[in-house]
């Protein structure tokens, strides 16, 4: 019965630990509980810094829980002849330097990802010069919904004629896709599970964000900064279409948003 | 050793006032108020319980009839909890499971009674702070209240508090502030306490060395508080100012409020997230060392052996207090800072784990080659042990700040906290519980109890918590009224229906508790002075101790963890004993035995 | 002599006793818990009772309290529960109401919040809606009094975006863009996310809470004639008290008394008001080509706008001299007109409203005119839109519809409009 014990603290960790890779290897049914889709070129490596990390834990974890049930296991049928060691300077030597070692690893190798996802802002050529790209979609986060601005005709944002739309954003695949963020009045947070962005958006901070699709799909874009009592419905869909479709989708928005839709409702009204 | 006569000598010294209101409510002796502090906090933990389940219903079956609160606040609504009242809820449960559970139960209750008790004192150094200490508490239970009274109009604005959110809405989010400001300055003169305590009033012999690894994590506690709770109390002063006093530290310019232009100062609200983690980040902290503390000294007392690398263990302990003020920006990876400051942060964090881990390592060492006793304080102590290499595990998954970015503010999040204080510091309690309960009491608690209750609190607290490392690993947001609207989580509703059912286990199981708790204040079998052959000062006097704790003043001659295993003789060698002929203690406490 | 026996048994008992008021607390807790929650009903309107008495009664006088009981057993017999939705189709008549809801669109919609099987969520207005605008469709959710401006009641029948003329219902079209775009500027958010048949089931809802409102509304109005006497036969009520298990004939020969008492209101008023709003959308004649900004004439026609707008339109008196939003301050929605034009009612005193609060009424709010410089549109910013708000008015609010002006001086002023936001600031 003694032993018992060290039994349950092998089998509930352990057990916890291997349901985790299953769900990580992605073995039905099992393999939905586990990073979403990714579609952002930059997120890869995340998913990879996330992989890594976890493959860390899980040796650390099975080994820990191995040693601790064995240390337990043994130390249940003990009679009266407890060591008594109470320190070994080479062990603590070599069991500070090994996480040492592992963890200033993990630093180092998370800072490409960190360094393709957010340090590295997209550049564009224009006039043959290079130079940063400017936002494409401004970005309007509310209590509770987000509100998205494109340029219109005139291919600026923040004048009259940007086209405005709200819980949808198109955006084209393929190439650098600049979002500038900004708030209107709490602490929100544009996250797109799929994309592998998130970013809090403060009020008074303008922010970029970028992301490089690969792939036309639909996502959905939630908000993770608690932000009031609609918090939950404060959700938007991300549509992500080739760049071609995306310039039909544009202008038929332009139109729709000025001079086309007088001339569908003059058309209209004539009968 | 404490004679009749000892006691009967010290009633008579004066220092005792009589009346039942100054013994028992008012009172100054410390373990009175420790006492007082557990026998709060573990009420509020049945509030802060029943709160988390309210939650774990809305996520399991949202918008259903929920039971009783839903008769009771929303009749008209069919039963069904309105999302501003979801979001007080996990508002509120966090305020009383941090600030009215955990802190209390280890900083106020355990430190309280186990501080003068470990170091051979009389008492604290300020008896009458100390009492203030505790009654400070009562107007911020007060304050609570009167915000809970308000219903779905409650504080709403997580237990962060985030600006605007906190300071443009919500009207009992005042009482929040007020509330949280009496706990703080409860802390501080708890803590201010402990400090003067450990460094002026040990028994002669207990140097700094022979403190027992309970008496380190309080004290280093202590110091934290001391360091980071006024930054708190300050920020928590300037909202208020800003709610009422027309300023603006937190309240940028221009925001649009429902349609309406609210034009401010020029505040920032990232200003408000670095002083609010600049405390809470140490404030997880404070909720584990003395957790930490307390599990390295039952751990060594169940393993009959003595403690694997003390002194290593206090500068870990040392080193995480140290650490743990330059690593609060891991809370903001994604909050807009700037991306370099962040790696910086990255950086610190992942340092932290270092001393984390070498505190596991030792623990694990302690365990090898031991004498284990299962007794209900050992079950609950491995149970931490591994609780904490789990919650730890899943911090270094979040260290990495592009890790962070998918699971940041997602039940991932939640997960690992909960690891952490639940699973450990939580378990330390209960462990704490059943260990010092004779010496409280004079009484045991029921051992077949304690381990049932160990057992169905293990598995279901692993059942509630591990499977939402999942959710957060599929983007699932915390904080979420039904999250269920979003397309892409509905078929994360079975896996919370799991949890749910896991997390009434568990609340079940804690019944167990309460019944073997309340039962053996009444019945249980008499405790002896030493029941489980511990070293330390404070099993050298009566359970429960008299007024004055020892008869006479102790003299310490070695460190706490010295233990024999020749034939013939007790395994255990208390503190206080003087040193023999054919000692193996070598020369003095301070050369731990080891392997040359 | 002090004893330490004493101390611990003292203690001891104490904390027995804080234990034992804790069980018996959370015993009465689950206790009084326990049991199912009655299904929520429809809030009676209660601001509209205390209206009429007020407007037709002296002093302290009221009306009878069984009238209050009719009148809820008649709109239940009519309209159903908030779990059972009822509608009265007016079968076999010549103007039946089949084409104003569809009863399986309201089951959706109606109910609380469930999803089957196949991932059809149900109890949509109770998931997406109840929290502002009320179980009742009364705007008087548990978030209301937060709101600015406050969740609208459809009681009144009344609503602002709309393609149709003032005192004209609006268009299914009308409901389903306000639901799938929000109201920009508004605690109302865009439920684009959600698929189509739920919003169609959204939109059918808002119809019936609409003309169930308005019904009751109606009922009440008819209370002043009665001079005491029983608003129905009194057999009818009692056999509809007891009939609302009825099935089969009883419930036909039911249906048809009910529909003698009180068809006439359904059938003459209400009804054919929502089954003609197709006919009367406003139609927008053809934007002169200089509304566009590329177009040589747009500062010629922005500067007509402008003139129009500080002239013969006289914008500025509400909206300010520079447009934001500066001007009337005084005025109130039509919402909150309703009782507070009451004899006696003081907007500046509350004292002298204080009953009409308790019975349900939200502290009265002045109506804040647009604040042009912003280019938030709460209707939608398109040409076609901003046309109809100009032309037509807004419906409930102090702004007007201007018959004065010919379309090509309403295009000027919406091209100015438009223009505002990104007017320098001297001009």
């Amino acid at each position: 019965m003694q032993r018992g014990w060290s039994l349950l603290f092998l089998i509930v960790p352990v057990g916890c630990g291997v349901v985790y890779l299953l769900a990580a290897l992605g073995i039905p049914p099992l393999d939905k509980f586990w990073l979403p889709p990714n579609y952002n070129q930059t997120g890869a490596s995340i998913d990879r810094l996330f992989g890594l990390t976890h493959v860390v834990a899980a040796v650390v974890l099975f080994g820990t829980m191995g040693a601790l049930s064995w240390f337990c296991w043994a130390g249940s049928l003990r009679e009266r002849t407890s060591s008594l060691v109470a320190h070994h300077t080479a062990l603590e030597v070599v069991w500070s330097l090994i996480p040492a070692a592992i963890l200033i690893g993990l630093a180092v190798y998370q800072f490409q990802s960190w360094n393709e996802n957010k340090l590295y802002y997209p550049q564009w050529e224009r006039d043959g010069q290079v130079g940063p790209k400017p936002p494409q979609v401004k970005v309007v986060a509310k209590r509770f919904g987000w509100e998205f601005y494109y340029a219109g005709p005139d291919g600026l944002l923040n004048t009259f004629d940007d086209v405005f739309i709200e819980n949808l954003l198109v955006v084209p695949t393929g190439e650098d896709v600049v979002l500038y963020v900004e708030s209107r009045d709490v602490v929100h947070s544009f996250f797109v599970p799929g994309l592998r962005i998130k970013q809090d958006v403060v009020p008074g901070l303008g922010q970029y964000l970028w992301f490089r699709a690969q792939q036309a799909v639909e996502l959905e874009i939630v908000c993770a900064e608690l932000c009031g009592w609609g918090h939950t419905n404060m959700q938007a869909r991300l549509r992500l279409v080739p760049r071609a479709e995306f310039d039909r989708w544009i202008d038929e928005q332009i139109l729709q948003h000025r001079a086309g839709q007088a001339a569908r409702l003059s058309q209209g009204s004539s009968e | 050793m404490t004679s009749p006569q000892a006691t009967a000598a010290m009633s008579e010294n004066g220092r005792h006032a009589t009346g039942w209101w100054q013994r028992f409510v008012f009172s100054r002796d410390h373990k009175t108020i420790g006492l007082q502090f557990l026998f709060s906090s573990l009420i509020w933990m049945v509030v802060g319980g029943l709160m988390a389940l309210a939650i774990r219903w809305q996520l399991a079956w949202p918008w259903t009839e929920i039971p009783v609160l839903g008769r009771w606040m929303f009749a008209a609504e069919g039963g069904q909890i309105t999302p501003q009242f979801y979001n007080v809820l996990f508002t509120m449960h966090a305020t009383i499971m941090i600030f009215f559970v955990v802190i209390p139960l280890l900083v106020g209750a355990f430190g309280n009674y186990l501080i003068p008790l470990m170091i051979g004192a009389r008492d604290m150094a300020f008896p009458t702070m100390n009492m203030l200490s505790y009654w400070l508490m009562w107007p911020a239970f007060g304050c609570m209240v009167v915000a809970l009274m308000a219903g779905d109009q409650g504080p709403d604005a997580g237990w962060t508090a985030y600006p605007p959110l906190s300071v443009v809405y919500g009207h009992a989010q005042d009482w929040w502030l007020v509330g949280l400001v009496f706990v703080g300055i409860s802390s501080m003169l708890g803590s201010l306490n402990y400090i003067t305590t450990i460094v002026q009033m040990r028994a002669p012999g207990m140097t700094w060395f022979r403190l027992p690894m309970t008496v380190w994590g309080l004290f280093i506690t202590a110091i934290l508080q001391a360091f980071a709770l006024p930054v708190l109390t300050a920020a928590l002063l300037m909202q208020l100012l800003d709610r009422w006093g027309g300023t603006s530290f937190f309240v940028p310019s221009g925001l649009v409020i429902e349609g309406t232009d609210v034009v401010t100062g020029a505040g920032q609200p990232l200003l408000w997230q670095h002083l609010f983690w600049f405390y809470s980040h140490p404030a997880v902290y404070i909720m584990i060392l003395p957790a930490m503390g307390m599990v390295s000294d039952m751990l060594s007392c169940g393993c009959r052996r003595p403690l694997f690398g003390y002194r290593v263990m206090v500068v870990s302990m040392a080193a995480i207090a140290g650490m743990g003020f330059i690593v609060w920006g891991h809370h903001m990876f994604v909050s807009g800072m700037s991306y370099l400051l962040t790696v910086s942060f990255m950086a610190s964090t992942m340092l932290i784990a270092l001393p984390s881990g070498v505190k596991t390592f030792n623990w694990l060492a302690t365990l090898w080659s031991a004498r284990i006793r299962w007794t209900t304080p050992m079950l609950f102590t491995v149970g931490f042990i591994s609780m904490f290499v789990i919650g730890g595990l899943s911090g270094v998954v979040m260290a990495a700040p592009p890790a962070d970015i998918l699971i940041h503010d997602t039940y991932f999040i939640v997960a690992h906290f909960h690891y952490v204080l639940f699973g450990s510091s939580i378990l330390a309690v209960f462990a704490a519980i059943h260990f010092w309960f004779p010496k409280m009491f004079g009484r045991m608690m029921n051992e077949t109890l304690g381990k049932i209750h160990f057992l169905l609190t293990y598995v279901f607290l692993n059942g509630t918590f591990f499977p939402m490392h999942f959710l957060g690993a599929r983007g699932f947001p915390r904080r979420y009224a039904d999250p269920y609207v979003v397309e892409g989580f509905r078929d994360l509703l079975p896996l919370n229906q799991f949890i749910t059912w896991c997390a009434f286990g568990m609340a079940a199981a804690q019944l167990i508790f309460v019944v073997n708790f309340l039962g053996s204040l009444i019945v249980g079998q008499r405790a002896e002075q030493n029941p489980w052959r511990a070293n330390t000062l404070d099993w050298e006097t009566d359970s429960p101790p008299p007024h004055g704790n020892f008869a006479a003043c102790p003299v310490v001659h070695r460190w706490p963890y010295e233990y024999d295993n020749r034939p013939g003789r007790p395994d255990f060698v208390p503190q206080a004993m003087a040193l023999m002929e054919d000692d193996n203690a070598a020369d003095e406490c301070d050369s731990n035995r080891g392997v040359e | 002599m002090w004893s330490k026996q004493l101390h611990r048994f003292n203690l001891v008992r104490t904390l027995f006793q804080q234990g034992c008021a804790l069980i018996a607390l959370l015993a009465w807790m689950s206790m009084t818990g326990c049991g199912k929650v009655p299904a929520p009903e429809f809030r009676f309107n209660e601001v509209e009772w205390l209206k009429q008495q007020k407007v037709h009664l002296s002093g302290d006088e009221t009306f009878p309290d069984n009238y209050r009981r009719e009148i809820g057993t008649l709109t239940t017999a009519l309209f159903g529960t908030p779990d059972q939705p009822q509608f009265p189709f007016l079968e076999g008549e010549d103007t039946s109401a089949r084409g104003i809801v569809d009863l399986e669109r309201l089951r959706r919609a109606a109910g609380p919040v469930f999803s089957n099987r196949d991932g059809e969520s149900y109890g949509l207005y109770r998931a997406h809606c109840a929290h502002c605008h009320g179980i009742t469709g009364d705007g008087a959710g548990s978030t209301a009094a937060a709101v600015q401006p406050y969740p609208r009641d459809f009681r009144l029948g009344k609503f602002k975006f709309k393609s149709t003329p003032l005192r004209r219902p609006p268009t299914d079209d009308d409901l389903t863009r306000v639901i799938r775009e929000g109201i920009p500027g508004t605690a109302m958010p865009s439920f684009r996310t959600l698929p189509n048949e739920d919003v169609a089931a959204l939109v059918d809802y808002v119809k019936y809470l609409t003309i169930r409102g308005e019904f009751e509304r109606r009922l009440l109005a008819e209370l002043s004639n009665l001079d005491g006497q029983p608003l129905l036969p009194m057999p009818l009520v009692s056999a509809l008290d007891e009939g609302q298990q009825a099935s089969g004939d009883d419930r036909r020969v039911l249906d048809e008394q009910l529909s003698m008492a009180v068809g006439e209101w359904l059938r003459e008023d209400i009804l054919p008001r929502w089954q003609r709003r197709e006919r009367h959308i406003i139609a927008v004649p053809a934007p002169p080509p200089a509304i566009d900004p590329s177009d040589p004439q747009y500062s010629q026609l922005v500067t007509t706008g402008r003139t129009l707008f500080y002239g013969k339109a006289n914008c500025l008196q509400c909206h300010g001299d520079t447009g934001l939003g500066d001007g009337q301050q005084d005025n109130y929605d039509d919402w909150t007109n309703e009782w507070l034009k009451s004899p006696g009612v003081d907007p500046l005193n509350r004292s002298t409203f204080r009953d009409f609060l308790s019975a349900g009424a939200l502290h009265p709010r002045p109506v804040r005119p647009r604040n042009l410089n912003v280019p938030v549109y709460r209707g939608g910013g398109q040409w076609e839109t901003l046309y109809r708000r100009i032309a037509a008015g807004i419906e409930g609010t102090p702004m007007p519809s201007s018959p004065a002006l010919s379309s090509d001086e309403i295009w000027a002023v919406v091209a100015y409009v438009l223009s505002m936001p990104y007017e320098p600031l001297t001009r």
